[in-house]
């Protein structure tokens, strides 16, 4: 096979979506989680990010970090250090994120208007 | 040796760290397990369980090899790279550079799913009976044109192929895919509408071969000398 490697293929030419300024708020719920979850530290920061897969093509990543090496934003949300990679900054903005105090599917939740539908679990949208 | 030339497909390299985890998530079988010099096959779904692509992919070390089928390249394109996002993961297009030949109906040393290069030429064994050759255009592996023969072997072994069983209608349930489709792997695009099929049991359909003299109203996908590939329910 030839892969090219000493050839001249360049690779594919990506979707590069253009980088927005992301606005996003967070209810109550989660304001009152995400203080349990980090306590008095507020150094580390909420990552929200966005991965590929799930039952409708894009699923939500959350992880609450300290640093990140991906290209983010950081905003400050309610004194939560929020870190939103540019990369996925136009499937982000608008969103609401939301907790849901239940035994089964409860959790933090996105509220995505950007979002043309989601899984039946809500963590995956298109 | 029956070697056919499969001239309507295209050969992709997938690069970088990302690779098995990102088509993990967009296919139906499971990849993320692949390791180096094995090959599986896995059809690419949208949301609603619609073959994007139905595709080969080869492990061979530092990069995959990704075989499909050319009138779906764009499709394909158009739903993988808006995913990638921060992923490590670049796709280079090396159709030009190579030829991809199937020999079929005929035992081989390459063992079963795994990949093999020898002088140039990267052998996939995919069944038994069944390899693909992915060869530079400078080796001229040469290959027939896909004609009857090829086709009255995947009638009598249930091979669904492009155009004929599986197209952008289709589900992987009814067109003879329902071995690609990973049971308990987790989510991947499509997944839910698969899942709510089978536990359900409806809506799963089966490729079959029939006596062309026995066909009623069967919907036909392959039409053969004495028999025909038809999909019906389960």
């Amino acid at each position: 096979m030839d892969c090219g490697t000493c050839e001249t293929s360049a690779p594919l030419e990506m979707h590069k979506p253009e980088v927005v300024d992301v606005n996003l708020s967070i209810s109550d719920n989660a304001v009152k989680m995400l203080g349990d979850a980090f306590g008095d530290d507020r150094s580390m920061a909420l990552l929200v990010g966005v991965l590929s897969g799930g039952c409708s093509g894009y699923m939500y990543d959350l992880q609450i970090v300290e640093d990140t090496d991906v290209d983010c934003q950081e905003l400050n949300i309610d004194g939560f250090r929020v870190l939103i990679p540019n990369s996925s900054s136009h499937l982000l903005n608008g969103i609401q994120i939301d907790y849901e105090d239940r035994l089964m599917g409860g959790g933090f939740k996105i509220i995505n208007p950007n979002a043309e539908s989601s899984c039946g679990c809500g963590e995956s949208f298109s | 040796m029956p070697k056919v030339a499969f001239s309507d497909c295209y050969v992709t390299i997938w690069r970088g760290e990302d690779c098995l985890s990102f088509l993990d998530g967009l296919s139906s079988n499971q990849i993320i397990n692949l390791k180096k010099n094995q090959v599986i096959q896995s059809s690419i779904l949208d949301k609603n369980a619609k073959i994007i692509d139905f595709v080969t992919i080869l492990h061979l070390g530092g990069f995959l090899a990704i075989v499909g089928h050319e009138n779906n390249f764009q499709s394909m394109l158009d739903f993988v790279t808006p995913k990638i996002l921060q992923s490590d993961v670049s796709i280079t297009d090396i159709s030009k550079l190579n030829d991809v030949v199937i020999i079929f109906d005929e035992e081989n040393s390459v063992p079963m799913a795994t990949c093999q290069t020898i002088d140039d030429v990267t052998y996939a064994r995919i069944r038994q009976d069944l390899i693909y050759c992915i060869a530079g255009k400078k080796v001229n592996f040469g290959g027939e044109k896909m004609g009857d023969g090829f086709h009255e072997w995947r009638i009598a072994n249930l091979i669904p192929w492009y155009e004929y069983e599986i197209n952008s209608k289709s589900i992987p349930y009814s067109c003879g895919l329902n071995q690609y489709v990973h049971d308990s792997k987790g989510c991947y695009t499509g997944q839910e509408i698969l899942t709510r099929m089978r536990t359900r049991n409806r809506g799963i359909k089966v490729l079959k071969n029939i006596p062309n003299s026995k066909l009623d109203k069967e919907k036909v996908t392959t039409k053969g000398r004495e028999k025909s590939l038809v999909i019906v329910n389960q």
